[in-house]
């Protein structure tokens, strides 16, 4: 029997004038409006009135510190967005979540962002203030495909012949020491955290921190080392 | 000053590099290159000075500086691999060595702030900015004792 109430499938799935944190997130873009079969087709005025609204929608969505959705939000957005992971070896693997936090990396292993439709300028903003919070002030999220080819990238480079594995590894932060394995060679240092398995950095390093690495065996800035070693 | 670099060592190492199987060769090599590019480092420090000097006048904010100067250092890198390819080798010296050690501090120093990124506050702005004001003071009186 027909029923108003649509399946699932669509009724998760709002217009875009109907969804405010869909512009925020760059899903939309708003050099697609008009007819997308007909590129000479400018918006209408119906479109530009609509836009319009919703960019000043997002904007005074904002709250004093520019975030346009709570930290739970965001979160759940991350979470649900990048679920996926990739396996490097048997007990290491990249999560889409943990590839997508460290993307602005990407860019070192030859992964060029340009590619995937957004700009190092904006990736980098990720590093600047931690993944969530560059969520919850609307920025555009990293594809599953760039995050999927920086996690190859980064697979790659662990597979390396030439790549040195270290099993004895320790990763030093504000937390305190992570036994770690890492995967080495002359510009590449790609570590995954033990316990878990999961990916803690993958990049193209400095040759003083390669060296670094060589002789110590241990990641992290010395005023980590220097607390948390014995 | 006895430096502990051979450069025909250097040479020897580089040219066999593909088929190094021998980790302590492996290791010998890194470390010349990274003495290589510490040399090459020494060579653009009026870079490095103007970075650290625009930071010290509040002209770029510490996320930016952290991210040039990282940037700088790999960029050279990238420069002694080409270099390395085509057999040519810097020669380093005392001075260089003295200055690479330095400028591994202020690197280390943004390494900790860029890896701390979700656990920032005020403080430390602050640290970051006595640590590399600390390293600054000991870079200009290596350059003056030059």
């Amino acid at each position: 029997m027909f029923s108003l109430q649509q399946g699932n499938s669509f009724q998760n799935v709002p217009l875009p004038h109907m969804d405010p944190m869909g512009w925020a997130s760059g899903k939309y873009d708003s050099r697609n409006a008009g007819n997308p079969q007909c590129r000479s087709n400018p918006p209408s005025r119906f479109e530009r009135e609509t836009l319009h609204t919703m960019k000043q929608m997002c904007h005074t969505l904002a709250d004093e510190n520019g975030f346009v959705m709570s930290y739970d939000e965001a979160y759940n957005l991350v979470k649900e967005t990048y679920s996926g992971s990739l396996q490097v070896t048997e007990d290491l693997k990249i999560t889409d979540w943990q590839a997508a936090s460290h993307i602005y990396h990407g860019k070192g292993v030859g992964v060029n962002p340009e590619d995937f439709g957004i700009t190092q300028a904006e990736l980098i903003k990720i590093q600047d203030e931690g993944f969530i919070k560059y969520v919850q002030r609307g920025n555009k999220l990293p594809s599953i495909k760039h995050v999927r080819t920086y996690s190859k990238s980064l697979i790659q480079i662990c597979l390396d012949p030439s790549t040195d594995r270290r099993d004895d590894s320790e990763y030093y932060n504000l937390h305190g020491v992570t036994p770690t394995t890492a995967f080495k060679n002359s510009r590449y240092l790609v570590c995954f955290n033990q316990t878990t398995g999961d990916l803690i950095i993958g990049d193209k390093q400095r040759r003083g921190t390669i060296n670094k690495f060589d002789q110590t065996n241990k990641i992290g800035s010395k005023k980590w080392i220097d607390k948390w070693s014995k | 000053m006895g430096i502990n670099y051979n450069k025909i060592e250097h040479l020897e190492l580089l040219k066999k590099k593909s088929v190094i199987a021998n980790s302590e060769d492996c290791r010998k090599l890194l470390r010349y290159s990274t003495m290589t590019n510490g040399y090459l480092d020494w060579c653009i420090r009026e870079h490095y000075l103007d970075l650290l000097e625009n930071f010290r006048k509040g002209k770029i904010q510490t996320f930016e500086f952290c991210i040039s100067f990282e940037n700088t250092g790999k960029l050279t890198s990238d420069i002694i691999d080409i270099l390395e390819s085509n057999l040519i080798i810097l020669s380093p010296n005392a001075f260089s060595l003295g200055f690479s050690d330095l400028l591994e501090e202020v690197f280390d120093t943004c390494e900790a702030y860029l890896q701390d990124a979700e656990f920032r506050d005020e403080n430390s702005e602050v640290e970051f900015k006595n640590s590399v004001e600390e390293i600054y003071l000991k870079i200009q009186n290596f350059l003056n004792e030059e």
